[in-house]
């Protein structure tokens, strides 16, 4: 299995509070389910890794190349996309525009040869819609349909595709996911579990995921990690995991 | 029926350049007239924009302009050429225009700031001072042409707009202001403690701008009749007006404009999409700087002299009122905003010490009655890739 993914000792403090404490994890590519406890370090873990924060200490390599002070943009650049817990997507702007951003930085037209012709920039900006609504079409057909409406038009499970999409729009080679499914009824979750899964098949794109509903854990990732207080207490697939004793603990107390 | 539709039809292919037209009318009535003829004007143009806007005529109207660009383009400049002439020559309605262009050179700068990225900008007049002050003493100190002084003042500017943008990386918001009315009042101050720059008394005596050997500061004859100088200057500001609105459309349909909205939203979320923070920030800056320097030499040689209350707070404030008043991230919008409000300015006059005073209050209707400015932002439409 290559290494995508690799943290060495990563940890980070705030003040006092050591919220990811030398974690040291690699992945292939896989689908890795991150779970445990709230304030655990998990948000905190995948904020490092996309370069919201920057450590305090240990390393992050991905692909081979060290990422550990990169600046967020730089990172995606290099092919890590999220999304986030609550939803992030830009409201005064439409579904499509938010597409579109997610294209940023495959986008190499400068601003000096937007202002001098527009014609290089309309090809490519022709090119990048077709992608975005392919895209989204895998999601939601009807979105498609949408693509001039505002975000604050749209219901929650579509704006999660959105970003979900909005992720995998530049077509990464890693997708961090927040809690993909906070928020949805069952019925939605099973949707966005499904989607997911179809996105798997098609791209191959390594995930990694933050979920608390076992039963979407169970269903599509190949290896869990569990955190507790910023520290790695059990690895494995989700049946062994299941069985530990440390996990149990962790997320019924003693 | 089938008759009455061609006709509608039509009339709907004529509608843009009808629009530019009747505007121009307008425009100029406003300009020649009371100033209860611009505040008629100025009502009747809200009215009709919320009327449009309620029944989806302002979308509409925008996809016909789109549709008719050419036509509708060919129309508008035959307008500016013809303004001069709608305005009887009269030299004080000519001054008015200039100003009305200059002036909405500077808020179209502004735009890129406080419409495209919500980071509100005290220090539009300081920039436009730097304009100015670049422009004039590298014509009057050092003996240049003034055309030469015109790309000095966008190169200082466009540094200058750097600087004034670093603090745009350190803080956001409230903060942001703060820093930027300081650096408005360091300019202030710099300027009229420097014996250099003329201090409290100016710089007088700025040459004019010249074309073919011809200063522009000279009056000419047209079938006979005097024509006023002030003509050849509203063909130069309303020339670069077109070029620089142009330009900021440019900017706004790209990703560059798209990036600055989504910072206005969200920071995080725009650096994880890949958009790097500081360059783009920086250059909405700098560019929003080089439009208020063009503005501020532009200024400089059309009225020969320049004192620092010309690049005052209250001038600052008057611009950040353009850009609201004429609605944020629309650079036409932002135009008709710096247009009325120039024409208002000067029809105020009548008031006197009170002009501050009902400037405010018409300021306060128009944004009650119309919150989001006359034009406000549109949604990107994209005219291509339709067929999906």
């Amino acid at each position: 299995m290559d290494t995508l993914l690799h943290t060495k000792n990563l940890t980070i403090h705030f003040g006092g509070l050591i919220a990811v404490d030398s974690v040291s994890c690699s992945m292939g590519n896989e689908v890795l389910g991150l779970i445990g406890p709230n304030g655990s370090g998990k948000t905190t873990f995948l904020n490092l890794v996309s370069g919201i924060y920057s450590s305090t200490g240990g390393k992050i390599e991905f692909q081979g190349q060290d990422i550990t002070r990169l600046k967020t943009h730089e990172i995606r650049s290099a092919g890590i996309a999220r999304t986030f817990q609550t939803n992030r997507l830009c409201e005064k702007l439409t579904v499509l525009d938010n597409m579109l951003l997610g294209l940023y930085s495959k986008q190499n037209t400068s601003w000096w040869k937007v202002i001098l012709s527009q014609k290089t920039h309309y090809r490519e900006l022709k090119e990048n819609i077709s992608t975005c609504l392919e895209v989204l079409g895998y999601f939601n057909k009807n979105l498609i349909d949408r693509k001039y409406e505002l975000i604050d038009t749209i219901p929650l499970i579509d704006r999660r595709r959105i970003e979900i999409a909005r992720a995998l729009v530049s077509n990464p080679s890693l997708l961090l996911l927040d809690e993909p499914t906070a928020g949805l009824n069952q019925e939605e979750t099973a949707n966005i579990v499904d989607d997911l899964k179809r996105v798997r098949e098609k791209t191959h794109t390594s995930i990694i995921f933050i979920e608390h509903d076992m039963g979407v854990i169970s269903t599509i990732a190949d290896r869990v990690i569990v955190l507790n207080a910023g520290k790695i207490i059990a690895e494995g697939s989700f049946e062994e995991i299941s069985k530990s004793e440390e996990v149990r603990t962790a997320y019924l107390g003693s | 029926m089938t008759e009455n539709k061609i006709y509608t039809h039509k009339i709907e292919k004529l509608l843009p350049s009808l629009g530019v037209v009747v505007f121009f009318a307008a425009l100029a009535v406003a300009i020649t007239g009371s100033l209860w003829s611009t505040l008629i004007i100025l009502i009747g143009m809200t009215g009709l924009l919320i009327y449009g806007e309620k029944h989806g005529q302002v979308d509409r109207a925008y996809i016909r302009v789109e549709e008719r660009r050419s036509s509708t383009l060919t129309v508008l400049i035959i307008c500016i050429v013809l303004l001069p002439f709608i305005l009887k020559g009269n030299s004080y309605f000519l001054h008015i225009a200039v100003m009305a262009g200059i002036y909405a050179i500077v808020a179209l700068g502004l735009n890129f700031q406080i419409g495209s990225m919500g980071q509100v900008n005290f220090a539009p007049a300081a920039m436009f001072g730097v304009g100015a002050y670049t422009s004039a003493m590298v014509t009057v100190r050092l003996g240049a042409s003034p055309w030469i002084g015109l790309i000095a003042a966008m190169i200082v500017t466009a540094g200058m707009g750097i600087v004034f943008g670093f603090p745009a990386l350190k803080t956001r918001g409230f903060y942001f202001s703060l820093v930027t009315i300081a650096l408005q009042t360091i300019f202030i101050l710099l300027v009229v403690n420097t014996e250099w720059l003329g201090g409290p008394n100016g710089i007088p005596g700025i040459p004019a701008f010249s074309l073919f050997g011809q200063s522009l500061k000279k009056s000419g004859m047209l079938l006979g009749t005097p024509i006023p100088y002030q003509m050849n200057y509203i063909y130069l500001t309303f020339t670069l007006l077109l070029l620089l609105i142009v330009i900021s459309k440019r900017l706004y349909s790209s990703r560059i404009g798209l990036a600055w909205n989504a910072i206005e939203e969200d920071e995080i979320v725009a650096s994880t999409q890949g958009i790097n923070l500081t360059k783009v920030k920086l250059l909405s800056f700098s560019i929003g700087s080089v439009f208020a320097g063009i503005a501020g030499s532009l200024y400089a040689h059309y009225t020969s002299f320049i004192g620092v209350e010309d690049f005052d707070f209250n001038k600052s404030l008057i611009f950040i009122c353009m850009v609201l008043l004429g609605g944020m991230d629309n650079p036409i919008g932002v135009t008709i905003g710096a247009i009325m409000l120039t024409v208002i300015d000067e029809k105020l006059r009548i008031f006197a010490d009170y002009r501050m005073l009902m400037y405010s209050i018409i300021l306060i209707v128009v944004l009650v009655v119309r919150s989001q400015g006359l034009l406000p932002k549109r949604n990107r439409k994209y005219p291509l890739g339709e067929e999906n």
